[in-house]
């Protein structure tokens, strides 16, 4: 066993953004079932299926960067495993890529360093594109970009975002929405939300209102590998 | 306007707890273009998703509504508080599933009865689709109100917001209705006349056709039926369950369910004829579907879903025929593909600890008996034919097996019952708690046993042995819950119990008359929904909504049924006669039983001959035909 793994970039649609993490990893469960795909079980108390999510999406977000690494049974045709798995899952999930993977790779979460969305802005008047970059940028030269995290039970965590944030760019603007795509830090060396970017902004910006997770979309993961940050799907060639 | 309608719903979706509840589009979801269809037919069911979905009956009428061209069924549930809100706040009207359109909309709206405390639901439901709540104040325009479900073996509680009753099994008749109403449609009557024509086929009560009144002690001393209708109305039921619907697919949920497997129903009714058990005489005479349809449904269900669970289930699965060998075959044929096997309601006569172990291959979960009295004297009078030594011996196979974890299931306030009975609840359960403590000590599991005591409130039901008894007072059952609170300290031993007012109320309504409805209304109006959810009952506000209606709780919930008078549920017939019923609960006053008619000789309840129906247990056979 073990040699015997495929990684999968899924899409996570707009008709299941509401479906939790646990959901998610439910549905797929039940597919992989519904599709006869040989998925292999861990050992021991209560064997569960040996599937792996890179991260948790929250709730109300689409993605169409899903990492998941599935390990079989036995071996099976790349090109079968997905289209079987496609023909069963429920509208809004898709697998779009799958590859064979190298055994020895360590889990995806621990990898994970960063990761893209795109955002759409309510803005409260309308503006141009170059008077929003202008302000964006305004925003980004800021020595610091301090924002506050709720914790539960715990106290609240004050921090500077700044060095998180890689790339902060105005996508387009239509009347009174913009898009913005962005690329920030993820994974547990630091991890930081995209509505947290939003809601910086918007606090720095008095036009552009408070983030809402159903305007935001996932578009990318990356991984460390041999020192380089590539798409987890890439890893796989060498 | 239904494109608006669900736009506007995707926009509230964001705001509200657990959207997923509220989001439909799930797997082997049906969903037709309403303008194809000539009925459309909306089951509610009055409480949440979660809930809801859990629900056999409706998904068997489900599938069964959606296989007909002419018709389409789509599902409505109860919204919770917070939705509700919103939707108020946006002005958008209760909306189905499937095509978010509007209840109000649908030619057929049926609710299921499965609890007495989800009422208010109905009321809230049918004000949020937009619909009046008398079935009076509705004319042709507005859907059809139709109910069925164990609780409307007396619905008299609901009877002024109905427009029909389905008594029995739905499957038998549903198809019946919705021909009678595409005829009625096509003939442009009034909705009298539909309710006319309606009140013709067997099973279906309306009952704005009857006048009934009665004395202060809740005897009828008024009852006439009017347009023609039936006096007597008969339940309906499946002759050959064997070749009755089943769907073959399930609604898949995306968010976990309270019963979140393949159900997989093997029999229906129960011989057993416990006194208090409403459901043991209700869903009479037992039926079996055979081993061979049992395994192509399993295989069909576990192809269309995928879940990781089949649950055999029934009233009493253990007494199905031959059950040890169907499960050990559905076992080793899902092995491989990880799918388990679970057997709900199993009773401690016939439990085997072998075909639990093979069940329970890895996991040693808790294992649940339900003795339900403390004593053998009341266990007589119940008719639960289990006796302490039986207890034991399963018990303590099972503590051997490694099993550390047993729930026991008691009721309190059952006819006859004195401290001593609850006396008794406390110590079979020290004594069970102690056994599995030496044999844990002796053994290599150190774990320590857990013994968790469950006593809910005895609430006499209709239609039962027990339908005559008084209902404890809240005072004799607060003195029960103190005494077991006391006696039930220790440390392998846990106690629950449930609230004594929810009681009260569960009990006003099981025996409620048509008076309880203004009281519901008033309640409802209040403030009163999910009664059922400890969060939102509130007593007092029920207290008030009697006084306002110018009754007395107590009184009311209290009053005296006399043997030989008319009760408010007896023109409806579930098959097994008054007499016999009077003749066991004499028999349980004077501590006697009755043996299970399966094993022994029919005990003459009735069922037969009522509804020219026979017993079915082929389960053993080869083959249903
Ligand atoms: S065994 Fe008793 S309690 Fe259970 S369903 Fe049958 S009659 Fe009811």
């Amino acid at each position: 066993m073990g040699n015997n793994k495929i990684r999968a970039r899924v899409l996570k649609g707009d008709k299941v953004r509401f479906i939790s993490h646990l959901d998610f990893l439910n549905t797929m469960n039940r597919a992989l079932r519904r599709a006869n795909i040989p998925i292999a079980y861990s050992q021991g108390y209560n064997p569960t299926p040996n599937i792996s999510f890179a991260t948790a999406l929250a709730v109300g977000l689409t993605s169409d960067s899903e990492y998941i690494d599935f390990e079989l049974e036995e071996d099976i045709d790349i090109q079968e495993f997905k289209d079987n798995l496609n023909q069963v899952l429920p509208q809004g999930i898709e697998i779009l890529e799958a590859k064979q993977l190298l055994s020895k790779s360590k889990s995806l979460a621990s990898l994970l360093r960063q990761s893209s969305y795109f955002a759409r802005l309510e803005l409260t008047e309308e503006l141009s594109i170059d008077k929003l970059r202008e302000e964006v940028a305004n925003f980004l030269s800021q020595k610091e970009l301090v924002i506050r995290r709720k914790r539960r039970r715990k106290k609240d965590r004050v921090f500077d975002i700044k060095p998180m944030i890689y790339r902060l760019e105005v996508i387009g603007v239509q009347s009174d929405l913009a898009t913005i795509e962005m690329l920030i830090q993820t994974g547990s060396s630091g991890n930081l939300r995209p509505e947290e970017v939003v809601d910086a902004l918007a606090d720095y910006l008095e036009f552009v209102k408070p983030a809402k997770l159903v305007n935001i979309h996932r578009s990318g993961l990356y991984i460390e590998d041999n020192g380089e940050i590539i798409p987890p799907i890439e890893a796989i060639k060498r | 306007m239904t494109i608006d309608l669900a736009n506007k719903i995707e926009e509230i979706l964001p705001e509200v707890s657990k959207p997923t509840r509220y989001m439909g589009n799930e797997l082997n979801m049906i969903k037709k273009d309403l303008n194809q269809v000539k009925v459309k037919f909306a089951l509610a069911f009055p409480d949440v998703y979660e809930v809801a979905m859990s629900h056999l009956g409706i998904k068997i009428l489900y599938h069964l509504l959606n296989e007909r061209e002419d018709t389409v069924a789509e599902r409505v549930y109860a919204p919770w508080v917070d939705m509700e809100q919103k939707m108020r706040e946006h002005n958008l009207p209760l909306f189905t599933l499937e095509n978010r359109a509007k209840v109000v909309d649908f030619d057929i709206l049926g609710f299921t009865l499965q609890y007495e405390m989800s009422y208010t639901n109905i009321l809230n439901m049918l004000d949020l689709a937009g619909i009046p709540l008398k079935s009076k104040d509705r004319g042709e325009e507005f859907p059809l109100v139709i109910v069925g479900g164990p609780c409307a073996f007396n619905p008299e509680p609901l009877a002024p917001f109905v427009d029909v009753v389905l008594l029995g099994e739905a499957e038998a008749a549903i198809g019946e209705l919705v021909d009678q109403y595409l005829v009625w449609k096509d003939s442009g009557a009034s909705k009298k006349d539909l309710l006319k024509s309606l009140s013709q086929i067997e099973g279906l009560y309306i009952p704005s056709f009857y006048e009934i009144d009665y004395n202060d002690d809740g005897e009828v001393v008024k009852f006439e039926a009017k347009n023609d209708a039936p006096e007597i109305l008969k339940k309906r039921v499946i002759q050959n369950l064997d070749e009755s619907y089943y769907p073959e697919k399930l609604i898949l949920p995306y968010m976990e369910i309270v019963h979140d497997r393949v159900t997989l129903e093997v029999a229906r009714g129960c011989t057993r004829g416990c006194r208090f058990c409403q459901a043991g005489m209700i869903y009479r005479p037992v039926r079996e579907r055979s081993h061979e349809r049992i395994k192509d449904l399993a295989k069909k269900l576990i192809e269309s879903t995928g879940y990781e669970e089949i649950s055999l289930s029934s009233l009493s699965t253990s007494d199905y025929s031959k059950i040890e060998d169907l499960a050990k075959k559905l076992l080793e044929e899902y092995k491989d593909q990880r799918v388990s096997v679970a057997l709900p309601s199993m009773r401690v006569d016939s439990f085997s600890v072998d075909l639990a172990k093979e069940l329970q291959a890895v996991r040693k979960t808790g294992l649940t008996f339900a003795p339900e009295a403390g004593t053998q004297r009341l266990r007589d009078v119940i008719n639960k034919g289990i006796n302490e030594e039986d207890l034991l011996k399963t018990t303590e196979a099972a503590f051997k097996e490694g099993w550390r974890r047993v729930k026991l299931y008691f009721m309190m306030g059952l006819p006859t019952e004195t401290l001593e009975d609850i006396k008794g609840i406390a110590d079979l359960a020290k004594k069970v708690a102690e056994m599995g403590d030496e044999i844990r000590r002796n053994s290599d599991n150190k774990r320590r046993v857990k013994v968790g005591v469950s006593v809910s409130t005895f609430v006499p039901k209709p239609h039962t042995p027990f339908q005559w008894s008084k209902f404890n007072t809240l005072e004799e059952i607060k003195e029960k819950q103190q005494l077991l609170r006391n006696e039930l300290r220790g440390k392998d031993l846990s106690f629950t119990w449930t609230d004594p007012y929810l009681s009260t109320m569960e009990a006003v309504f099981a025996r409620g008359d048509r008076r309880a409805a203004e009281v519901m209304q008033r309640a409802w109006e209040l403030g009163a929904k999910f009664d059922g959810w400890s969060e939102h009952f509130d007593y007092q506000r029920w207290k008030q909504a009697f006084e306002e209606s110018g009754y007395n709780l107590e009184e009311y919930v209290y009053r005296n049924f006399n043997l030989e008078g008319r009760l408010p549920w007896d023109h409806l017939e579930v098959g097994v006669d008054k007499g016999y019923l009077r003749k066991e609960y004499q028999k349980a006053i004077d501590v006697e039983l009755t043996p299970d008619c399966r094993f022994n000789n029919c005990t003459g309840c009735g069922i037969l001959k009522n509804l020219d129906a026979r017993i079915s247990l082929i389960g053993g056979e080869n083959s249903g035909k």
